[in-house]
């Protein structure tokens, strides 16, 4: 700890008093009319811009902030983002001539915030770096390039079939207690030093299911890397609108600027960030109810109309800068929580139609132990090929058509006739590979051991095994691989490719492995 | 009420029309215009006083006494527009009507009005420059409706449609308050 000094403390009382603007400005000054529910009628205030930050001056001076949302013909619909009962009729507002901002830096990495800024995990004030307005205009087309490299989820059944590429919009949706979380919380752990910041932005969820994704993200020294943006259920409505923006506000930060903290350019590339939006059904809930309270008419499901345009302004920020803008990037994992598997509700078809794909989760695969419980035939990315690197694709390629023939096949199969010997191959081969896919929690696979496992499956090493054993080989093979010869996973990551000469490696090692394998264990 | 906006616009306009002519007569444009707003502003802040006016289960005789009563003393143009609004359910308008008197009362008065607000009285060699200055800016004359609060403890407020210049002690001493409790230097973790 820095010894305190008295010229330390003349020196920040001196800035502090620095910050004082003691000139007068000429502000544009309207009345409170009527307040409650989380929004303020406004009287006056002509000038107001949509989105503008507003000034209420409530009791003994108390300043509580707003947001003009509605400009009507003679007032202002504003909904609060402070403590609402300190503000009353015939209270004064003035406004700001600012939209919405939130502070971002260095020192954000590993902390909880709300979306403000304002930090709630008790450890101190933050300095901030730089603001950035919670509203921004997404980049255009020239702007960008095309998503070109990949992001590790180090889940073995995303990273082969449904690969992510920075700067990409992938959805998780599923029903509730699926693992949509823990794919997101997974993927944070497995960026570990993969230079990639992690956002985690919660959204009305239940402050001790954040505190056990904080603790998770701790135990795994993933906080390094992370801030939490947290506005949980018993926030206001406002503030969780406003927390998947201020996420991506925070993490745009980082894009925009390179390590410096000067704008990124050629020279000075931008940061590349990974935004988890969890989840945005709950966003859209809360903006429902903001909407509703401003008397904007209704639409379907009650949502308002501008719904579609709130999630897709927002994910569009979802980008892979050119390389004159620095060529950072801003993956946008949004998350959607289903209601008994309806993917066709309004929420959910909207955004599944503004991604670049969607991992679908399903609670029966989770119950039949098939975990993470992604349903591969339904689940797509894209554009998250041109993301992989050539050893995945070489051995993933056909493993998305061959697990839908297996299913096909298997449907068939539950009539019991006799299946002829290439079917009953197609079957065991099937059995094996899904089997292959299941993956514990917080078990992140590198993608050259992911590599390795699936090339063992192809390749007909696990057709002689039961079912029952295939994790355990692939466990037990890794860890061989790891210890006898790890010069051809370094090859696998160095060639990002798998060469004739290591194919033939790999094969002999995995023969040589599975010759003292011992099936019973 | 209705809820037509341009009949709404045309009733103020002649609830404001009325008030006017009421106060031109009397010579009370100025000073009308003052209690108008002061009558909007008690409406706004007692939210009992705002239902019992609008309440139809109370006879509308009774509720013009009470507002006869709450607004005792003030100019009797304005007492019997307030009844005709009471009986006529039209209370709700007030805001558009005081909106409207105060287009048509700069109009009436060739000026502008301005409000001041300071901790004591204001002295004459203040009060012409604060009209001079203001004279200039609007190039109109200035009419300056004065409040004394001792609450602002010194400075001046100065507002007009709808703009606030404030300079008062008050205000100044807040901002520090909030700069000096908001801004850090990064701290200690």
């Amino acid at each position: 700890m820095a010894e305190i000094t008295a010229s330390s403390i003349d020196a920040v009382l001196r800035k502090q008093l620095d910050a004082i603007k003691t000139s007068v400005e000429s502000r544009e000054v309207g009345t409170v009319i009527q307040v409650g529910d989380g929004i303020a009628r406004v009287d006056g205030l002509k000038g107001a811009m949509a989105g503008e930050l507003l000034e209420f001056i409530g009791e003994g001076g108390k300043t509580v902030y707003g947001l003009a949302q509605n400009l009507e013909e003679d007032e202002v619909g504003a909904v609060l983002l402070g403590d609402v009962t300190s503000i009353k009729e015939n209270d004064q507002v003035r406004t700001t001539g600012r939209i919405v901002e939130v502070p971002s830096g260095k020192e954000f990495l590993g902390r909880v915030v709300n979306p403000l800024g304002l930090p709630i995990d008790g450890k101190g004030p933050i300095k901030a770096d730089g603001y950035r307005p919670v509203e921004f205009r997404a980049p255009g087309v020239i702007e960008r390039q095309g998503v070109n490299e990949p992001v590790q989820t180090g889940i073995l059944a995303i990273d082969s079939m449904i690969p992510i590429g920075r700067g990409q919009r992938e959805l998780i949706i599923g029903d509730r207690q699926t693992g949509k979380t823990a794919i997101a919380v997974d993927t944070i752990i497995n960026s570990k030093g993969k230079n990639l910041i992690c956002i985690y932005v919660a959204i009305g969820q239940k402050a001790s299911t954040v505190a056990t994704v904080v603790e998770t993200l701790e135990r795994y020294g993933a906080m390094d890397y992370t801030i939490v943006v947290s506005a949980t259920a018993s926030d206001s409505a406002p503030l969780q609108y406003i927390a998947p923006m201020a996420g991506a506000a925070i993490g745009e930060f980082f894009m925009y600027n390179g390590e410096d903290g000067k704008p990124a350019s050629q020279d000075n590339p931008g940061r590349h960030v990974l935004c988890i939006y969890d989840d945005l059904s709950k966003q859209a809930v809360a903006y429902r109810q903001m909407s509703l309270t401003l008397r904007r008419p209704p639409g379907r499901e009650a949502y308002p109309g501008d719904v579609f345009y709130l999630h897709s302004r927002l994910l569009e920020r979802a980008v892979k800068l050119s390389d004159k803008n620095g060529a950072g990037s801003l993956t946008a994992l949004p998350v959607i929580e289903t209601q008994a598997g309806d993917v066709s509700a309004y929420i959910p078809t909207n955004v599944i139609s503004i991604t670049d794909g969607q991992i679908f989760l399903q609670s029966d695969l989770f119950f039949q132990g098939q975990r993470p419980a992604v349903n591969v035939g339904i689940s797509v990315s894209r554009v998250g090929s041109s993301a992989q690197i050539k050893a995945m694709k070489q051995v993933a390629g056909s493993l998305r058509l061959d697990l839908a023939a297996y299913r096909e096949l298997q449907s068939f199969a539950q009539f019991g006739s006799d299946l002829d010997k290439a079917t009953q191959n197609q079957l065991a081969r099937g059995a094996r590979m899904t089997e292959l896919l299941k993956q514990g929690l917080h078990l992140p696979m590198p993608v050259e051991e992911q590599v390795i496992a699936i090339f063992a499956g192809n390749n007909g090493f696990l057709d002689s095994l039961p079912v029952s054993a295939v994790i355990r080989f692939r466990e037990e093979l890794l860890q061989y691989m790891r210890v006898t010869r790890p010069e051809i996973g370094t090859a696998i990551l160095a060639e990002q490719k798998i060469s004739d000469e290591t194919a033939e490696l790999l094969k002999e090692a995995i023969a040589a492995f599975k010759n003292q394998f011992a099936v019973e264990g | 009420m209705p809820t037509d906006r341009a009949l709404t616009k045309k009733e103020s306009t002649v609830y404001a029309e009325v008030l006017l002519g009421a106060a031109k007569a009397s010579n009370m444009v100025f000073e009308l215009g003052g209690q108008l707003e002061q009558m909007l502003k008690t409406v706004r802040g007692s939210i009992d006083l705002r239902t019992t006016l609008s309440d139809h289960t109370i006879d509308a005789g009774i509720r013009g006494a009470i507002a006869q009563e709450v607004f005792a003393g003030y100019d009797p143009a304005l007492l019997s527009a307030l009844q005709v609004m009471v009986e006529r359910d039209d209370v709700a308008l007030l805001p558009k009507v005081n909106e409207a008197y105060a287009d048509l009362a700069e109009e009436a008065l060739g000026a502008v009005i301005i409000d001041v607000v300071t901790a004591v009285e204001l002295d004459d060699a203040l009060r012409d420059k604060i009209k001079t200055k203001y004279a200039a800016a609007f190039n109109k004359d200035v009419l300056l409706r004065e409040h004394v609060d001792p609450n602002i403890i010194g400075g001046i407020v100065l507002s007009t449609h709808g703009r606030r210049i404030d300079a008062s002690v008050i205000s100044q001493l807040e901002n520090a308050r909030v700069v000096l409790s908001t801004v850090t230097s990064g701290g200690e973790r």
